[in-house]
């Protein structure tokens, strides 16, 4: 914007004494002025056109935030669901752990049967629940990502806030990084979903590399 | 093709689950003398105190990850034959592209079956006799 007014203010300077007219003249510095102020108008009109901008985008993410967190009550933050998250990757745990307890309880008992057959079938299915269990790991993942990529979005709204230092009523809610990093450290990379490769494209790959 | 029931093995993974999980299907498949790590470090301090047959790693972990862990056993003259099996939810092609480079013997993807462990075992195995 200097750059602009200054060059603009040089030039007319330059023409005047182009002139030769020697004495800048009242009506010349009016002219100047006039132009500077116009020049200056419209830097002011641009940036405040990037500026209701950026505002606008700011308030839909913080009513597109205020709509996230008004399923948790009022005095929960985007910490307190970070911290459900994890409660439910702990419960997941729990719950796989008792299922894999009771497989083993089944498969020791399985040489008392009596019954080679059913011992074998009863064995194949407890495999078939031990393999299940995985769920844990793989939902414990992705639950993780949903934490960082929640934390990741606020963290961004946080800074346009404060960039355009917009006021807001309730100041944005502040992660718990240390939490949030502890549980994120837990599993840093979750499976991929969607159009994954399989196992057999994995082997294509792996034999090909 | 046979193989030696009671070769030792070392499971690496930062989730108890997937170590029971792993730890399960390798009973059943009659492979009992099984060690356990939740972190590459941890492993490397077994790998040191113990020789083990075969290494089964997760790839993300802290603080060292699996692949930390598959270049450190590569680089060390006495452990750098020792089959390694990445067992991870990692299957960008780069990654296993990135592992196979660093001297992984197999790859598997996350979820699994005791089917698949079953058979990468006995690949890597039996390339290991050969």
């Amino acid at each position: 914007m200097e750059d602009r007014i200054g060059k603009l203010l040089l030039d007319r300077l330059e023409e005047i004494r182009e002139r030769g007219e020697g004495d800048v003249k009242l009506k010349d510095v009016g002219e100047i002025v006039q132009e500077l102020i116009t020049a200056i108008q419209e830097e002011i009109d641009g940036n405040k056109e990037i500026f209701d901008f950026v505002s606008s985008i700011s308030d839909e993410i913080i009513s597109m935030k205020s709509d996230i967190m008004s399923g948790y009550g009022e005095n929960e933050d985007i910490q307190m669901v970070s911290a459900r998250l994890a409660s439910v990757t702990e419960s997941t745990e729990k719950a796989a752990n008792i299922i894999m307890d009771s497989c083993e309880a089944i498969q020791a008992m399985l040489p008392q049967l009596g019954n080679e057959y059913l011992a074998e079938q009863m064995m194949r299915n407890c495999t078939k629940i031990f393999e299940a269990c995985d769920f844990q790991d793989l939902t414990g993942q992705h639950l993780t990502r949903v934490m960082k990529s929640v934390s990741t979005i606020e963290d961004i709204v946080n800074k346009v806030i404060n960039a355009l230092d917009i006021q807001i009523e309730a100041p944005a809610a502040q992660v718990d990084r240390l939490a949030l990093e502890a549980s994120a450290k837990e599993l840093m990379n979750g499976p991929s979903v969607g159009s994954a490769p399989s196992q057999e494209d994995i082997d294509d790959l792996f034999d090909n590399a | 093709m046979s193989i030696n029931p009671n070769i030792s093995i070392l499971i690496v993974d930062d989730y108890r689950t997937m170590l029971r999980i792993i730890r399960n299907l390798l009973s059943q498949l009659g492979f009992n003398n099984v060690d356990e790590a939740t972190d590459g470090m941890t492993a490397l301090k077994k790998i040191g105190e113990k020789k083990f047959d075969l290494i089964i790693s997760d790839w993300n972990m802290e603080p060292m990850s699996g692949i930390e862990l598959l270049q450190k056993v590569r680089s060390d003259e006495n452990n750098m034959s020792i089959p390694f099996i990445m067992v991870t939810a990692e299957n960008k092609p780069e990654n296993v592209v990135k592992a196979k480079e660093a001297g992984v013997d197999n790859y598997i993807v996350k979820p699994f079956n005791a089917e698949t462990l079953r058979g990468k075992l006995v690949s890597v195995l039996s390339k290991q006799a050969s």
